[in-house]
């Protein structure tokens, strides 16, 4: 590519994007366009579900300085920060070190493999919060019993504050890394193949035609699987409901719980559950801009 | 409250066979004679249920009820801590918009409920057909049942708590909570916990607490029902004792357990009490394939001021029912004498006062001889808007400071601020 097709071809490459993008934007105008303005007009209103006074006056800003003020936030958005690096990091580490394994040439029983790995992928959150539950159960729970064989004393996984979230973390890579595995298998197995067979030919080692040929040339897939995890990772919900509830005490809360909790489980209040639903949709929108950056700045390199 | 679910497989079946009608047709006596009036024929009535042992008490009468209206009950079963979010946005909808047409309403519900304007009056259909609701429990009525004056509700059973023990291990309840804790810690072994215990946030462990606060001679607030009282020396006491049991005499991770779990534990012999709702055992501890205690268990009043906490459940039919009427139908059956009754020889938790002496209740079910004493002498939660949300914090917070995230103190001061904020609204 000379420089002087370049920036021809990118404003072509930007104004198709634009019309790709015009199917699903009004599908979104049309599916996620009215909640959304609901929402954001809730979050300014007193928004009660349940009371003598159901009145919903214009409070302007006291919805969101309520629920950013309180301590309940800061506990859950470390609790979401803290869950979200913890799992991402992990999955990619795991994903992509099983998507290279699952790539070696010559492997046997290569469906096998996969389909082992999927299994986890088919399962709802639902159906896995529940079966790690019993898992997970300090004396009915096959995990201790396992461990007991060990001499490893009883462990409360889920009603320990310290280990409460390790728990769900762990189930969470038990659950989520089959994603990534199948985007990083999907990559590696389309790579062009004479670049590394070249660099074998010159005598690189695996570990150094893995750092400095495979990985770079892996970059764009990882940066995008990354990020689409992140953002689905910040919006945990459904593992904590079902697992520990927030608990024990708020040890496990995240933003999503928190907004439930506020919004159906206790004070009703709608509003400032509306309110934090906009923050972490500021804070997922800021994460899809790094996405789209990022993708761009890979494309471009 | 949860409870249990462990009949789930069998409480699918909505439609028992011809036995249970033949058997409450017998007991009500001509009441299928009615059968030629039947003005709501055809109707279907959707429920959301509590999947437990007592509704699946009034699901195995439910043929009798529609031989003799026409009308199809559908129950929905779902776990205790997914009624609420289930029942809100049903009830606050447009007027007949709902998926409900009756509501099983929980001791911690009614006030808000009927104060946000989703229920029914009840008044006026009571007097319509003089309905005789003189046997049901008076009590009931100020827990679940009137709201500022009105009937919102007809309550059908109740849960008194109090100890489950087990009669084989040579048990005696210690006369103040002091010397239970001691007691409960000291029957610890490598074999059986002294306490089988439910503290998981959040409706389990603000359950259980609130005994150990009643049986101290506490209460959430003092009497003007405005000012916080929980976060007192009783208060204190009652939080100190509790988190000395869960550390030194509970199950591993009870601070995480909740009904299912401590019952589990002592339906296999694991444990030798429990601070529970006494009346609702029956099809749990005393089924030989899932219990290890039949007829090995006994209850007992809470020591110290033998208060335990007593919930109710009524039912009620909410504005957004879309067949109001046919619901008043089934209201009224379920509640009636010989339905309750039907009910009670089952297994149920009696909410007519005649039942705990009615011999041939006893002869089944002899521990609700005790469980009325305890019955009579609990108290509910006081009948504040949003009840609900003070029930959450009490389990949060009291979580907290279980798993040592926050000084007991911190936790109840913090239960205590909410109290106040709850007593304005």
């Amino acid at each position: 590519m000379t420089a002087a097709q370049l920036p021809g071809d990118r404003s072509r490459g930007l104004a198709m994007r634009w019309r790709f993008l015009v199917p699903l934007l009004v599908a979104l105008l049309l599916v996620d366009g009215f909640p959304l303005v609901y929402a954001l007009v809730g979050s300014f209103q007193r928004f009660l579900l349940s009371g003598a006074d159901l009145s919903r006056p214009f409070i302007g800003l006291e919805n969101y300085t309520s629920f950013l003020g309180s301590d309940a936030f800061g506990n859950a958005a470390w609790n979401t920060i803290v869950l979200s690096v913890s799992v991402v990091t992990l999955e990619t580490v795991i994903a992509f070190g099983l998507a290279l394994l699952l790539t070696l040439p010559g492997l046997r029983f290569r469906g096998i493999y996969l389909l082992i790995l999927m299994v986890p992928l088919l399962l709802s959150p639902v159906a896995v919060g529940l079966s790690w539950r019993l898992i997970l159960h300090p004396d009915l729970g096959i995990l201790n019993w396992v461990l007991g064989l060990a001499g490893i004393p009883k462990m409360a996984w889920l009603a320990d504050a310290n280990l409460a979230l390790p728990t769900i973390i762990a189930v969470d890579v038990w659950h989520e890394t089959a994603v990534l595995v199948l985007m990083f298998y999907a990559g590696l197995s389309a790579l062009p193949r004479e670049p590394l067979e070249a660099a074998r030919v010159d005598g690189a080692g695996a570990i150094r035609s893995l750092v400095h040929m495979t990985i770079p040339l892996m970059a764009p897939i990882i940066v995008v699987a990354v990020l689409i995890r992140l953002v689905s990772a910040v919006k945990t919900y459904d593992l904590v409901y079902i697992l520990t509830r927030g608990g024990p005490g708020t040890a496990t809360e995240t933003l999503s719980f928190l907004i439930w909790r506020t919004g159906l489980a206790g004070p009703l209040d709608i509003g400032q559950a509306a309110a934090g639903s906009i923050v972490l949709l500021i804070a997922i929108v800021f994460l899809t801009v790094l996405l789209l950056r990022a993708t761009d700045r890979i494309g471009a390199a | 409250m949860v409870r249990s679910s462990s009949r789930s497989g069998s409480a699918r079946r909505l439609v028992a066979g011809a036995l249970s009608v033949a058997l409450v047709a017998g007991m009500a006596g001509s009441s299928v004679a009615v059968a030629q009036d039947q003005p709501y024929a055809g109707t279907t009535l959707n429920i959301l249920m509590e999947d437990l042992t007592e509704t699946q008490y009034i699901a195995d009468l439910l043929p009798e009820f529609e031989a003799q209206t026409g009308i199809k009950v559908v129950f929905e079963l779902v776990p205790y801590s997914n009624m609420y979010e289930k029942l809100v946005p049903q009830l606050s909808g447009p007027e007949g918009s709902g998926s409900y047409d009756v509501v099983a309403v929980d001791y911690y519900w009614p006030g808000e409920f009927a104060r946000s304007g989703w229920m029914l009056p009840l008044d006026e259909w009571i007097a319509r057909d003089a309905v005789d609701l003189s046997g049901i429990i008076p009590a009931s009525f100020d827990v679940n049942g009137r709201v500022d004056g009105q009937t919102y509700y007809i309550p059908y059973y109740p849960y008194p708590m109090g100890i489950v023990y087990r009669t084989d291990l040579g048990i005696e309840i210690p006369e103040t909570m002091d010397e239970f804790v001691e007691y409960a810690k000291s029957l610890k072994t490598d074999e059986i916990y002294g306490l089988a215990m439910q503290g998981a946030p959040t409706d389990p462990i603000a359950m259980e607490w609130l005994n150990f606060l009643f049986a101290n001679g506490g209460d959430l607030y003092a009497e003007d029902l405005k000012t916080p009282a929980v976060n007192d020396e009783i208060g204190q006491k009652a939080l100190a004792q509790y988190l000395d049991l869960i550390d030194n005499a509970a199950q591993t991770g009870a601070a995480g357990a909740n009904l299912d779990d401590a019952s589990a534990t002592f339906a296999e012999g694991r444990a030798a009490m429990m601070v529970t709702y006494v009346t609702i055992f029956a099809g749990l501890f005393q089924n030989p394939d899932v219990s290890a205690v039949v007829d090995l268990w006994d209850v007992a009043p809470m020591p110290g001021t033998h208060q335990g906490n007593v919930g109710v459940w009524s039912f009620g039919v909410p504005k957004s029912a879309k067949s109001p009427d046919a619901a008043w139908e089934f209201v009224k059956w379920v509640t009636s004498e010989p339905v309750a009754r039907a009910r009670a020889l089952k297994g149920g938790s009696p909410i007519y006062g005649a039942f705990y002496s009615d011999p041939e209740i006893l002869a089944l079910f002899p521990y609700l001889s005790k469980a009325a004493e305890i019955l009579g002498a609990g108290k509910g939660l006081p009948l504040i808007t949003k009840q609900q949300d003070l029930v959450a914090t009490l389990g949060r917070e009291l979580s907290e400071a279980a798993s040592k995230r926050k000084s007991p103190q911190e936790a109840l001061d913090a239960i205590a601020a909410k109290l106040a904020e709850l007593a304005d609204e």
